[in-house]
């Protein structure tokens, strides 16, 4: 548990407008950990997740992972140096990264006019050949493999109908299901459940932390409500104005941390 | 607002006194407006004078358009039922002229010629000649479309110099009309029905091409984001992402270009270059005024046909 999986040095983002939105982040997370992110809107949260897996590219900072992430299992270590930094990688070494790192959405981004075992399927495409991928041809292991990881998100029944046909929370459970075929070792989820009413977002966290307990996956949820974040995290980040303004348990989460936070002021009275 | 307080506002009468005082003052129109309003009317009455519009004209010469119209009743479809009109070569039958079967050497020569010549010089074979180049036009047209509107959309283009020059390309070869395609391919490769195809399909793919583009350009990001997340490269993005938001309007454009294509290959046969516009120029110019109306009758019925068919096959596929 102690070993981390991410180091993340003095993480920077700005835009050519000048704007800034994350100030030099520094973080280490350990393997396995389920960490809640919290802050206003435009803190950086977003922003702070897609620069790990690269979809939004950082200005500057270092993320170091273990090399040994990208080995699949049984897979021989060779040459590869012990840590790779992820904001210097390209082409393959890049897709081999997002292949190892799930992303959830708040819109659930899943493709409506396909089936929900094709989605679940579009999962695997970072290790299937461009061709076969593209022409959507998958071999039995991989389609029974789907079929698993929707048993363990509970939607199994509903692999053959098409997605738009589902609720929000179902969608979103096939959304964790297509994530788990990626054999992820970090899940980001970035406002997983700011879709979903109440009920529907415990489920979703619920089915969440199981399936990240279950296959050791050190997930980053970002979160709206602080009572979920309470509930579901191991550590709580709280970014203001793209700075860490909080790094602790949960149970440390004060009043005082929380208004600093969310910029509250008490006003004079 | 309240009934009550409504009535209270009109009673004292403070907001419409608020409001007259404050209201902005209303716009005038200054004499630029007047100025371009006649500018205006001036350009259209050059634009009649050199269009030789002359209502008096029309009046007086109202007869003779109807007559025109009145010697074209009924349609004449003569020469649509007239065996001898398709002129089956001697020595082989009708069945072994229409049907798919092994002849010998010389019967399999003049069936080719039969087709390939006489056939389509009849109202029925121009008439499928033209369904014949309007299907070839369009799928010719959406096999080069398809890559090209993905180079031609800002969010799945390879570079940003690609999107230029493809954009470019397309705009520049949409703004020639198909007939100055067709009597440009006519001159390039004589007459006949490809000439026409190829004007068809150049035109078809220009048109498909910006149409395609854009709606690339319209599907949800959010699930390309997903996709590429998941650690796809370009071309399983495009399949997985990409291709079933712009499907049902793939299937909708090429239909509807379908349909356009029918009619355009219709008028592209008074160039010479196919279809059974020939005929339609032929009959007009030798006063078969009968017979011309009974190919616009069996035109009408044509398009009104594949418009209905590939609405059905549209509410079918989507």
């Amino acid at each position: 548990m102690s070993d981390s999986l991410l180091s993340i040095h003095e993480l920077r983002k700005d835009y050519g407008d000048g704007r800034q939105i994350l100030r030099g982040i520094s973080l280490d997370i350990p393997k396995g950990q389920f960490v809640g992110l919290i802050g206003l809107s435009g803190a950086g949260k977003s922003t702070f997740l897609r620069c790990i897996n690269r979809l939004v590219e950082p200005s500057s900072g270092q993320i170091i992972v273990p090399s040994a992430v990208f080995l699949e299992a049984g897979q021989a270590k060779g040459s590869m140096p012990a840590m790779l930094d992820i904001t210097l990688l390209k082409g393959g070494q890049l897709r081999a990264w997002r292949r190892k790192t799930g992303m959830i959405f708040q819109q659930f981004n899943i493709v409506k006019r396909l089936s929900v075992l094709d989605n679940v399927l579009s999962g695997k495409l970072g290790y299937v050949g461009a061709i076969r991928g593209a022409v959507r041809v998958f071999n039995a292991e991989e389609r029974e493999s789907a079929l698993i990881n929707l048993e363990r998100v509970g939607m199994l029944s509903h692999a053959y109908k098409r997605a738009d046909a589902l609720s929000g929370g179902e969608q979103q459970r096939v959304a964790i299901a297509r994530t788990l075929m990626q054999e992820p070792k970090l899940i980001l989820a970035d406002e997983p459940v700011a879709s979903l009413d109440p009920k529907l977002s415990e489920t979703v966290l619920e089915i969440l932390r199981r399936v990240a307990a279950e296959d050791g996956i050190t997930t980053i949820v970002s979160l709206h409500t602080l009572e979920m974040t309470r509930r579901y995290s191991d550590r709580v980040i709280g970014l203001a104005q793209g700075e860490v303004a909080f790094d602790d348990k949960p149970a440390n989460l004060s009043q005082e941390v929380v208004d600093q936070i969310y910029m509250r002021y008490k006003q004079a009275s | 607002m309240s009934p009550q307080s409504e009535s209270k506002w009109k009673q004292t009468g403070e907001l419409r006194e608020h409001v007259k005082s404050q209201a902005p003052t209303r716009p005038r129109k200054g004499p630029v407006y007047f100025i371009s309003l006649l500018l205006a009317m001036l350009v259209l009455v050059w634009a009649f004078d050199g269009a030789q519009f002359r209502l008096d004209e029309l009046v007086r010469e109202s007869p003779k358009i109807g007559q025109t119209v009145a010697r074209m009743v009924p349609p004449d479809f003569e020469r649509v039922q007239d065996p001898k009109s398709y002129s089956v070569p001697k020595g082989v039958s009708v069945s072994e002229l229409l049907l798919p079967m092994p002849l010998d050497a010389e019967k399999a020569k003049l069936k080719r010629r039969w087709w390939n010549n006489t056939f389509p010089n009849t109202i029925v074979g121009a008439t499928i000649q033209t369904i014949q180049m309007a299907l070839t036009g369009t799928v010719l047209a959406l096999i080069f479309a398809f890559p090209l509107a993905f180079l031609a959309a800002s969010n799945t283009t390879p570079h940003k110099a690609v999107y230029q020059i493809t954009r470019l390309f397309i705009n520049f070869t949409r703004t020639i009309p198909e007939l100055a395609l067709g009597l440009l391919f006519v001159a390039a490769v004589g007459l006949g029905p490809f000439p026409g195809t190829l004007a068809l399909a150049l035109h078809t793919m220009t048109v498909l091409t910006k149409l395609l583009s854009e709606s690339i350009e319209n599907i949800d990001g959010g699930v390309v984001e997903a996709i590429r997340a998941t650690g796809a490269n370009y071309f399983q993005i495009l399949s997985f992402a990409v291709l079933p938001q712009m499907l049902p309007d793939l299937i909708s454009f090429t239909l509807y270009r379908f349909e356009t294509n029918i009619r355009a290959a219709s008028v592209l046969g008074m160039i010479g270059a196919g279809g059974i516009g020939h005929l339609l120029n032929t009959a007009f110019r030798t006063f078969e005024y009968q017979e011309a109306s009974a190919i616009i009758l069996i035109l009408i019925i044509l398009v009104m046909g594949v418009d209905l068919i590939s609405a059905r096959l549209r509410k079918w596929v989507i």
